[in-house]
This record gives C-alpha cells, structure tokens and sequence, in this order.
C-alpha cells in the first residue's frame, strides 16, 4: 500500500509549512504554500498508485499535477478499455482537483493589485510613428523610428543567417562524428551535443559574451575588440547552440538510410569519406530537410534573444523605441509581425526545397 | 565510415590493431594533458579565487535570499525559483495544451480557428516577444497590474501551451483511424470515443515529447530574467555585478546547474521511450 507513503508525504508537508509559517509569512502566503503542498501530494500519490499498478509513472505524475484531466479521462492510460476511477480514486482526484484549482485562483487574485488603476486606461494608437522623423530633445538628435527597426531587422537577418550557416556546417560534422567507428571521437561529440543542447541559450550568450574574455590572454581580447565584439559573440553562442541540434537531426538522417547503401559502396571502392559525400548524405539530407527547417527557424527566434547582450537587433530596437517614445503597442506589434512574415518566409522556402529536391517517384 | 542503426559497419579489426590504436589516443592524451598543466600558464590563485566566489555564492544561486519574510514568494529566488516557475507553467500549459490541441481537431470551425490562430501565432513569434507582450500590454489591455512572477507564468504557459496543443495533435493523430472508428460504430458519441478510447492511447504515446518539451520550458525560464523575475539566471547576473572579475566562473556554475537538471530529465525521457509499447510511432511537427 503506497498510503503510508502519501501520509508521509502529507506530514513532511505540514512541517514545512509549520517551518515557513516560523521564518515569519502572513496567512494568504501560508495558504499558497498549503495548496502547493496538496498539488505535490497529490502529484506524488497518483505516481505511487501507477506504480504500485504498474503503469507509466511518469505520465501519472502529469495527470497528478493536473487533476481535472483525471476527472475528464472516461478511461485510464495504461489500464483495460472502460476502467475507470474507483470510488475512493475519484473523491481523492475531485478533493485534490478543487484544491488546485482553488489555490491557482487563489494565487492569481492575490497577485493581482487592484489599488493601482481606477480608471480605464485610454491609449492612442498612432501608427504613423514609423513613417515620420521625431527631435529627440534628451539626445539632441533626429530619430526615424521605421529606420530604426529596419536596422535592427537588418542585424537579425544577418546574424540568423550566418549562424545557420555555420550552425549547418558544424552540425554536420558533429552529427557524422557521432557515428564513426573510433571511440573517442564518438563520445566528444556526444558530449558535444549534450552539453551544449542542455544549457539555455541565454547563459551560453552570456558565458560568451562576459566570462570568456576575462580568461583569454591580453592578445586574443585585442584582436577581438577590434570588432563589435558583441556580435561575434552573439553569432558564434547561436551557431555553436543551433548546431548541437543540427548534429542530432544529421545523425537520425544519416541512420535513416539503409545500411545496404554504403555497404554497396564500400563495395565498388569508394573510400569511407567518399561513401559519406557521394551516397549517404545526400539521402539523408533528403530525408531531414523538414526537422532542419524547423531548426532555421528555432534559429532565427532564437536570434531574438542577443539583445540581452547589447546587439541591437529587431527586438531590441523594438525597446529602443519605446524608451525614446514612450509608445509601446506599435514597435512591439511592428517587430512581432516581422518576426511571424520571417517565419512564415523560412517554412515557405523548406517547402520549396523539399519539393525541389524530392525525386521522382520515390517518397521521402 | 559511418555505422549504421546497427553499430560500425568496419569488420572487427585484430587484437593489436586496436591496442595500437588505444595507446596512440592514450598518447595524445597524455600530449595534452602536458600541454594544459605544464606548457600552458595557468594564474592558479585566480583559480583558486573564482572556486571561492563560486562556492560562496552558491547558496545565492539556488534559493536566492529565501527565508525573507516580506518579499514576494517569502524571496526564493535562483535554481529554486525557476524550477517553481517550470513547475507552475508545465501545469498550466498541459491543461492549456490539451485543449488547444483537441479544439484544433475539431470539426467546429468556431473552435479550430481560434485554435489555428492561436498555435500559429505563437509558435511563430519568439518567446522573448511573448514575454514583453504579455510584461508590458496585459497591464494596459486589463487595466490591472500583475506581479513579475504572474506575468512570466502566464506568458510561459502561453508559450509552451502552443507547442503542447501541437504535440497532443500529433498524439491523437498517432492512435490508429480504426479505434475511433469502431468506437463511433459502436454507437458511442465523438465525446465519448475522445474520453475513453482516444485520449488515454495518445497520452501515452506522447510522453517522451511531453518530456523534451518541458526540459525546453525549464531551459525558456531563463528567459524570465528579461523583465527581472529574481531566477537562476537573474541571480549569476546579480552575483556577476558584486563580484566583477569572476563572470566566466559564475557563468559556468549557471550552466552546470541548468545542465545537471535538463541532462537527468533527458535521460528519463530516453528511458521513457523505450519503454513505450512497440510500433507506437509519433511524429511533431515542429
């Protein structure tokens, strides 16, 4: 029976909220804390049910943390068509589910600040922001707002471009170094692609960025602020990120083609370098061109976040604007819009090439 | 020479081609290893010094300043912060998720559009877009302010939910035509067919992508530092303002961190999908 381990569960709860209420919290925080404490529990014994019945522990953990879809379910993942929700499993799930979400409405109303606005907030548009030169008095300078975006939408498109580029060239060959017959190389880029997979893009821009150049001799930080430093740094955090992915998509191309097709060229005396060029990329680029599409276009939202390290692209010139007009509905509209024609751009070219470079007759 | 699904295609070579080959990597190894501990010049008190600050700080960075009565959220801030905001915003976008993918599938145009619009939208826009939208114009449309952690739950939720109504159609998807079916000939309404035929199937086949997306989620609420919610990445920067000389230490620290918790969860998900019943087969379009 998994209910000692619940009402244990359950205790360690009540202490820690004993605990919290001692480090000095007002009731509605110890609410919160209390109702958090039932999602756990609850989370925590829907898992030791599935496991004590043998089912995918892993998925009950999901339907604990999120009640109402246990009560929606007729029938139960894992278990024989029309088994549904015993007696005492349904009054636990409905007692858990209202727990839930009461304390999410909870929380929600608590967090919101009714004291600050009264009134209406009235906003006029104007759209014509983008079309007209502005005198700045704070910098004494000429703005043109639309030239400001399209700078910045300028910086995006170069540095979506380049990384890919060069996130493409890198991922192929990590992805085929994944799967040559010499060991240590193997495992360097496993290690490759899961380091650099596993880590948010945001601290790889600003390991970059702020930590490499406070450890590289004096020279190398010379020649690199030769340049804006903060885009070479921006690119390469994206390429070197976008092609531990690339990497993955290469190689379940490259294992996708049937073994029989280098074997036969093995055979006619290609050598191992030869094979991979001639018969076995070029089917398993083939075969990959949707997956690494979508990688472009992960690559190219996830452009948007070098502004975090000063490189004034679309996102950020979208701020800029704000801040020097204080008007914030139509540079984020105008940026976000760019974004989606870019993306949309990006899924109409794969289109395209998948269709170009499909052969005839034979389906991918 | 590429190995196929199979392991290398390269015949097994002989006992001492191999021995030969591992010493000669042994060999290189040992070249540089002698190279970084000897030839290179390594400042060993500037070492020592960032272990230091690490260590020092590393209380910062996985639970902020916790026990800090007034503060929103009692000031748990850090590792232990993100790992709430994932929590809170893997709840809400399952449930968002799920409906979004079933109201997708559905024959109603009154429901599908709205959840086309809805997917198409988002999956198209950056997250960071999303996070202002929601930061800086919620407050306005609303005429009500909310706190940094509301405004980054709901716009991570948002987010992922987009890309969780994706997986949950491909998981429907994924459960053979002729269940739903027989279930429909059966007489069984199309309500009925979703709750007890359809649905607890596509759960279950979509695990390792529910997985890979959240392990995604984990990694976007790094993003929240944007608009100051006190997370793990907000602190590294706070740590980095106080201790200027040691960014590339503490940056590292960060990234250990977040690579720790995202690596555990891949590997679950890894040993999720091989447990998954054979022949189940699901494609995201991602």
């Amino acid at each position: 029976m998994a209910w000692w381990r619940a009402g244990a569960a359950a205790v360690a709860g009540m202490a820690l909220l004993v605990l919290v209420i001692w480090w000095g919290m007002d009731g509605t925080a110890a609410l919160r804390m209390g109702a958090m404490g039932a999602l756990l529990v609850s989370a925590y014994s829907s898992q030791a049910r599935a496991q004590r019945k043998g089912q995918s522990p892993a998925l009950w953990l999901l339907l604990g943390l999120f009640p109402p879809t246990q009560l929606f379910l007729g029938s139960l993942p894992g278990r024989p068509a029309g088994d549904r929700l015993d007696r005492h499993e349904r009054w636990a799930t409905l007692l858990s589910a209202i727990l839930v979400l009461g304390a999410a409405t909870w929380t929600v109303l608590t967090f919101v600040d009714y004291t600050h606005r009264t009134s209406p907030i009235t906003y006029d548009f104007d759209w014509g922001l983008f079309f007209s030169t502005r005198y700045d008095a704070t910098t004494g300078t000429t703005l043109h707002y639309g030239r400001m975006l399209l700078s910045g939408l300028r910086v995006t498109i170069a540095i979506s471009c380049i990384s890919a580029a060069v996130a493409l060239v890198l991922g192929t060959l990590v992805g085929v170094a994944r799967l040559v017959p010499i060991p240590p190389l193997r495992l360097l880029a496993a290690a490759y692609v899961e380091f650099f997979r596993n880590i948010p893009l945001l601290v790889q821009l600003f390991f970059w960025y702020f930590g490499l150049t406070t450890v590289t001799p004096l020279w190398v930080n010379k020649f690199l602020y030769q340049y804006p430093f903060e885009i070479i740094a921006a690119t390469v955090g994206l390429a070197i990120y976008t092609s531990s992915y690339i990497a993955e998509v290469v190689r379940a191309g490259i294992q996708a083609v049937p073994r029989g097709h280098l074997e036969a060229a093995l055979a006619t005396g290609l050598t191992g370098p030869q094979a991979l060029r001639w018969v076995v990329l070029p089917q398993a680029f083939r075969t990959v061109i949707p997956p690494l599409g979508s990688q472009l276009l992960n690559n190219l939202k996830n452009s948007s976040l070098v502004m975090t390290i000063a490189v004034a692209d679309l996102t950020w010139n979208s701020q800029q604007i704000q801040a020097y007009s204080f008007k914030g509905f139509e540079p984020t509209t105008a940026a976000t819009v760019l974004y989606l024609a870019m993306s949309l751009a990006i899924a109409g070219m794969v289109h395209l090439v998948e269709r170009w470079s499909a052969v005839p007759g034979v389906r991918s | 020479m590429v190995g196929g699904a199979g392991g290398p295609v390269v015949k097994r070579q002989g006992t001492l081609v191999r021995i030969i080959t591992w010493v000669a990597w042994g060999l290189l190894g040992l070249g540089f290893l002698r190279v970084l501990l000897v030839s290179a010049t390594w400042d060993w008190d500037f070492v020592r010094r960032s272990l230091h600050v690490v260590l020092e700080n590393l209380p910062l960075l996985l639970v902020g300043r916790f026990p800090a009565g007034q503060e929103p959220l009692w000031g748990l801030g850090g590792l232990g912060l993100s790992v709430l905001l994932a929590l809170v915003a893997m709840v809400g976008s399952f449930g968002f998720g799920l409906v979004a993918g079933i109201a997708r599938l559905s024959a109603r145009p009154y429901l599908r559009h709205p959840a086309v619009l809805y997917i198409e939208i988002i999956r198209g826009t950056p997250l960071i877009m999303v996070i202002f939208w929601f930061y800086f114009f919620l407050p306005i449309v609303t005429g009500r302010n909310f706190s940094l952690f509301t405004s980054a739950v709901v716009s991570l939720t948002m987010f992922t939910g987009a890309y969780l109504a994706e997986i949950v159609r491909a998981g429907i998807q994924a459960v053979p035509a002729g269940q739903r079916e027989a279930a429909l000939a059966t007489g069984l309404t199309s309500g009925q067919v979703l709750r007890h035929i359809v649905l607890p199937q596509a759960l279950q086949i979509m695990i390792p992508a529910l997985v890979s997306q959240f392990i995604a989620l984990f990694k976007d609420t790094s993003l929240a530092f944007v608009i100051g919610v006190t997370e793990l990445m907000a602190m590294a920067q706070a740590v980095n303002n106080r201790e200027i000389y040691y960014p590339f230490a503490i940056y590292l620290t960060v990234g250990l961190l977040y690579f720790i918790a995202c690596f555990a969860l891949s590997r679950l998900a890894r040993r999720l999908e091989r447990r998954l019943p054979p022949g189940t087969l699901m494609e995201v379009p991602s």
